[in-house]
């Protein structure tokens, strides 16, 4: 599975790419412009993602979130 | 400018070959002297590598090509062009990201021609290294950001390169 | 510019190192005048395997019909020994850039 995040005037969304194929697997909107790198954790065996959403520059929605998310179980 | 370019680590030297390619020289500016030929990268078969993004511009709306022109890549800067990846285009700034288990780099981009007249659109894609040939590749509304390879599902090893 | 670096735990003192240096072989690529850009936008990255630091530079701005020449070493990937700053090797990815393209993203050693 590969991450990637991307920002535009309307919506900023966090994609989940299958990382063998492209197949889109997941995609949420968090608001405003996804710029940096996600991180990977795992807390007592269970795995997150997590990224900063908040890019507004050049005219795009700014926000000032940090967001996780639970990956699922395998 | 657009490509990806796969080195050897110790010795600079490219995987595939980087071959000077001839560009446009023409330009209406006293004084410029473009250079005549970029390093465009190749593949193991010889042909040139697939661009991260568009270097011709796409999708263009008909209002902009009423009173401009698209040009190629590398054409020296010129009053109403329409060009890319554009200044604000290409592999900007996004670190790439390798998978050993898939043995795939990949490279997230922005496709945003110089006056497009058109939202930005990202682009993502997935190249072999050993072949330099494009695997996949996904455009997506809005910017490009960091990324992320996540490995080994099974046994939760995860780690990002930058 | 590369500021001071610490390595190995030890504070070492890293040779300054000038993108857009006026001596050796970027100097001559620079011809009537002009000489400015090289800035360096991304974190660079490292290989401890082989001791190098990978750099990605920017592009040369200013007026393009006083730097006649490839404009080294802007818009390249360059490797510096890590310890002393030696240039390793250099890959320039635009030749005279007028179009503000940059070496974007730092490289990935795998």
């Amino acid at each position: 599975m590969v991450f990637v995040g991307s920002g535009s005037n309307i919506a900023g969304y966090f994609f989940a790419y299958d990382a063998k194929t492209g197949e889109p697997l997941w995609k949420f909107n968090t608001g405003s412009g996804v710029f940096s790198s996600p991180a990977v954790y795992m807390v007592n065996g269970e795995e997150f993602v997590t990224v900063a959403s908040g890019g507004g520059d050049r005219g795009r929605r700014g926000g000032d979130l940090i967001l996780s998310f639970a990956l699922p179980k395998q | 400018m657009g490509y990806l370019y796969i080195l050897n680590r110790e010795t600079g030297q490219p995987v595939h070959s980087i071959k000077e390619t001839p560009v446009p020289t023409e330009t209406t500016r006293p004084g410029e002297h473009p250079w005549p030929t970029q390093p465009i990268p190749h593949k193991a078969n010889g042909q040139p590598m697939s661009p991260v993004c568009p270097v011709f511009p796409v999708d263009i709306p008909s209002e902009q090509l009423a009173t401009r022109k698209l040009v190629p890549h590398f054409t020296p800067v010129g009053p109403n062009q329409i060009s890319a990846p554009g200044s604000g285009g290409g592999a900007n700034y996004s670190p790439i990201s390798y998978s050993p288990q898939t043995g795939l780099l990949y490279v997230a981009a922005i496709d945003s021609p110089q006056n497009s007249g058109r939202p930005a659109r990202g682009y993502f894609s997935a190249f072999d290294p050993t072949t330099g040939e494009l695997v996949w590749q996904r455009t997506f509304e809005g910017y490009r950001a960091g990324r992320l390879r996540r490995h080994g599902w099974r046994r939760g090893l995860c780690w990002q390169r930058q | 510019m590369l500021g001071p670096v610490k390595s190995s735990g030890i504070s070492t003192p890293f040779p300054k190192m000038n993108t857009i240096r006026a001596g050796d072989i970027a100097g001559p690529t620079w011809v009537g005048g002009e000489r400015n850009g090289g800035g360096i936008w991304e974190t660079p990255s490292i290989d401890p395997e082989l001791g190098l630091l990978c750099v990605a530079v920017g592009n040369p701005f200013g007026d393009s019909t006083k730097r006649t020449g490839i404009n080294l070493f802007t818009d390249s990937i360059l490797a510096l020994t890590m310890n002393t700053g030696e240039l390793k090797w250099y890959l320039q990815q635009t030749h005279h850039d007028v179009w503000d393209y940059d070496s974007g993203g730092p490289a990935d050693s795998v």
